[in-house]
């Protein structure tokens, strides 16, 4: 479980506009979490609270029931929260992939033997056992972080942070990716919290928070958080393409309802309408 | 400009043990004012293709033609210098190429090296700079790297247009920024494309963009083009699509989702959201007096 | 692909071989030792036959393409030609061979010449054997573990090996965004290759620059992702990578043993 207790955080050298203005949210086991909003709305920051990369000016952070401003126990947090970067070329610090994958449970301390067997399992549950020995550079952008995902769950933490782990990738790399993902979250039961500009990946998720200039504007279920278009468009979000057309033809005087989010829900209902009339 | 390219081979490391062919038997015609999209799978080609057309790849095989520029297997990498000037590229994530202390004098930097004097040179840079949205007077002043992700990234294509290219080459202009800056830049790109009478070739992912602005699609897959034609041509073809790991965009693929439990299907002419909501409207519209 | 990975010098190629098992220790440990014979050897024929007889069993027992090794050496080649043209010159002693005007050449300057260019090239062979044969990683790895009695006073040895594996990662990352800069630039009609050294010199501002802030920021980068992995230096940390002493590796000392004893015999 991770709370955040009215959390403040401002960068040094910028006092006067804290990125974060008194965050509280509370995020349960398992769950599978999208924050949204435009750049410099605080979702990175949030984020690199959850694994005490950044520690609260003002307020708590509880991680797996560990307060993250308590310095001796940082790295018991970060084995709990593992985190994705977006850049895929400035995570991987190691000559080939397994190396790379191992590179977290050396830090773990574990015995040789330990090591190779959880980072053969991360290695299969990613998909990238095949590339065990190459070198990163070879890769594709979605390789890459998948072979950084392997590195991350090896350390089987229970939550997984995506920090825009998919911006920079092309749409094949980002479906391998939110895949791997998926799978995870129901096989493992990990809790991921995402961040993301992509819509669609927003509605993987069961729960969406959304950021708007430090502070926390919408949150709710994915289902709830898309019947407001108008609130996620404030935001300076775009809106999934189903939720779009709703509200063209809702705009048009169509006697849409506003709870479904996706394209067969909303192919029904616009079905039901034309062979009625 | 037009764009012509005839049986176009590319090796990379070309008589070199390492030599791994990158494209071949390309032939493709961009007709001058065309707004041209490439799409294609990562690794099939797109990069290699667009580095032909301002001659930082010479033909292994081949002919490719720019205005009256004609780039062969003899040609010298020095006989092409002018061309640079005359087909301007923006590259993935251009910002990293910005190194003045100074936007104004970054922005400078290309018409500079092409010979401008500096006084025309600012004049340029000041018009490149309004053309992108941001304000000369307020910016030029700035150092490029204190400015947002997205400014910087409209500072460094202002570093091309800078040069008034008769061609503009973007790839992947929109990658990584957020919603509203990708919004920004794609109309920012279709708004210069109609104020001038310049050539664009925009390399993308984004579906939707193609079928929203482009003229003319050029498909690659495997290091060749394996389609091109309008949008609507090529969106058509759904199944080779698939074949060549691209996406249609989302309106097609809910209209083709849609029809197969429609008896009367909407046609597949339908390519945007307006598009597509008029013919459900008048769809709704039709029934209504029916019954 | 880039300009890094055209040059085949001292480029590992993977193999299965004998020399390839080898422990990198007991690698290193024989180019040292090959050193040492090569060095203290006097100018008797019969001894560099010996000494080629290694190398020329090592590199075949390495499976190795000739070509690909004579290839990586042609750089040095200029190099070996020097310091023979050198001696030959400036040597005296002997039996003069040759004159004319101010120079001469003697007996003994042909000799030392010969031979000293031939230590070198048998030293630089053996090392590329090593380095064809031993994957960067696991150089590392050795230097790692023989240098591991300095910590004691102080040495940071972890350290060190973490930077030159951090290098082995990201000299090819590197090498391509050098030319992804260098295109851009050129698009915007930089010329790298015309006009006086100065200019040329000046003409890579545009090319060092972004290049410095883009490593700078990847630099930046890491650090905290290696953080937000639990990396804290050294201390509670273990290594997946377990070096081992096999039977080949006794085998080649005990022929190193007796070679030396051979030489030092006759």
């Amino acid at each position: 479980m991770i709370e955040f207790q009215q959390v403040i955080y401002t960068y040094p050298g910028q006092e006067n506009e804290p990125s974060l203005k008194d965050i509280s949210i509370t995020i349960p086991e398992g769950s599978f979490v999208s924050i949204l909003g435009a750049n410099g709305s605080g979702k990175s920051t949030l984020a690199r609270h959850i694994n005490a990369l950044l520690t609260p000016v003002k307020g708590k952070v509880i991680v797996c029931g560990i307060d993250t401003s308590h310095e001796e126990q940082v790295w018991e947090i970060r084995r709990h929260a593992g985190m994705v970067f977006q850049n895929p070329d400035n995570q991987l610090v190691a000559p080939t992939v397994e190396d790379d994958v191992a590179f977290g449970l050396e830090n773990l301390g574990l015995p040789p033997r330990d090591i190779e067997q959880r980072m053969d399992e991360a290695m299969r549950d990613t998909g990238v056992d095949r590339l065990r020995k190459q070198p990163p550079h070879q890769l594709s952008g979605g390789e890459k972080q998948r072979v950084s995902l392997a590195g991350i769950i090896a350390m089987q933490p229970q939550i997984l942070v995506m920090d825009e782990a998919t911006s920079m990738l092309d749409p094949a790399g980002r479906r391998e990716v939110m895949k791997v993902i998926g799978d995870l979250h129901r096989r493992h039961g990990l809790t991921v919290i995402q961040i993301t500009h992509h819509m669609e990946e927003a509605l993987y998720g069961d729960t969406v928070i959304i950021m708007q200039d430090g502070r926390i504007v919408m949150q709710g279920t994915t289902r709830e958080v898309f019947q407001h278009p108008e609130r996620l468009l404030n935001a300076g979000l775009d809106l999934p393409f189903p939720v779009r057309l709703r509200r063209e033809l809702q705009q048009r005087g169509w006697p849409l309802s506003s709870s479904g989010i996706d394209e067969d829900e909303l192919a029904e209902e616009i079905w039901t309408l034309l062979s009625k009339s | 400009m037009d764009i012509i390219i005839e049986k176009l081979s590319f090796v990379y490391g070309h008589g070199t043990p390492f030599a791994k062919k990158a494209l071949h038997d390309v032939n493709v015609h961009i007709p001058s004012g065309t707004f041209a999209c490439v799409i294609g799978a990562t690794g099939s080609g797109k990069s290699t293709l667009i580095q032909h057309i301002n001659g930082l790849l010479l033909p292994s095989e081949g002919m490719v033609r720019v205005g009256d520029i004609r780039m062969t297997p003899k040609t010298k990498p020095s006989e092409v210098a002018s061309l640079r000037q005359r087909v301007g590229m923006v590259f993935q994530y251009p910002e990293t190429q910005l190194f003045e202390a100074t936007v104004l004098q970054d922005v400078m930097y290309g018409p500079l090296q092409f010979g401008m004097v500096p006084k025309q040179a600012k004049q340029k840079a000041l018009a490149a700079l309004q053309d992108v949205g941001l304000d000369g007077d307020e910016i030029s002043a700035r150092s490029p790297f204190a400015l947002s992700g997205g400014q910087m990234r409209r500072v460094a294509i202002a570093g091309v247009l800078a040069s008034d290219p008769d061609v503009l080459i973007l790839d992947e202009p929109s990658a990584g920024l957020d919603p509203g800056g990708k919004k920004e830049i794609l109309g920012l790109i279709a708004a210069m494309h109609g104020r001038s009478q310049r050539t664009t070739v925009l390399v993308t992912h984004h579906m939707e963009d193609v079928a929203c602005y482009a003229d003319l699609v050029l498909v690659m897959h495997k290091g060749t083009v394996v389609m091109q034609g309008t949008p609507r041509q090529v969106f058509s073809q759904h199944e080779n699509l698939q074949e060549y790991g691209l996406d249609l965009p989302p309106v097609i693929r809910w209209v083709h989702r849609f029809n197969q439990v429609l008896k009367r299907p909407l046609p597949d002419t339908i390519l945007t959201m307006e598009e597509l909501v008029a013919e459900l409207d008048r769809r709704k519209k039709e029934g209504d007096e029916d019954a | 692909m880039n300009l890094l990975q055209k040059m085949p010098i001292g480029q590992y190629v993977p193999g299965e071989s004998v020399i390839h098992r080898l422990d990198p220790r007991s690698k290193m440990l024989m180019l040292l030792w090959y050193m040492v014979l090569v060095f203290t050897t006097g100018e008797k024929w019969f001894d560099y036959m010996i000494l080629t007889f290694i190398v020329v069993a090592v590199i075949s027992l390495s499976k190795i393409s000739v070509r690909y090794l004579l290839d990586g050496l042609k750089p040095f080649l200029w190099i070996l030609l020097f310091t023979m043209l050198l001696h030959v010159f400036t040597t005296k002693g002997g039996e003069v061979w040759w004159t004319w005007s101010v120079f001469e050449i003697h007996e003994q300057g042909v000799y030392q010449g010969f031979y000293l260019s031939l230590r070198l090239l048998l030293l630089v062979m053996m090392a590329s054997v090593v380095t064809l044969t031993t994957s960067p990683l696991d150089l590392t790895d050795g230097v790692e573990r023989m240098l591991s009695p300095l910590r004691r006073i102080g040495v940071p040895v972890h350290e060190i090996a973490l930077m030159m594996s951090m290098a082995l990662r990201f000299i090819p990352t590197l090498g391509d965004e050098t030319e992804k800069i260098m295109k851009a630039q050129a698009a915007r009609g930089a010329r790298f290759y015309e006009g006086s050294v100065l200019r040329r010199l000046r003409n890579l501002v545009p090319v060092f620059v972004p290049l410095l802030v883009a490593t700078f920021r990847r630099a930046e980068e890491l650090a905290v992702a290696m953080e937000a992995r639990g990396y804290r230096g050294a201390e509670g940390r273990t290594k997946r990578r377990q070096l081992r002493f096999t039977t080949a590796d006794v085998w080649s000392a005990v022929v190193a043993v007796l070679v030396s004893a051979v030489l030092l015999a006759i």
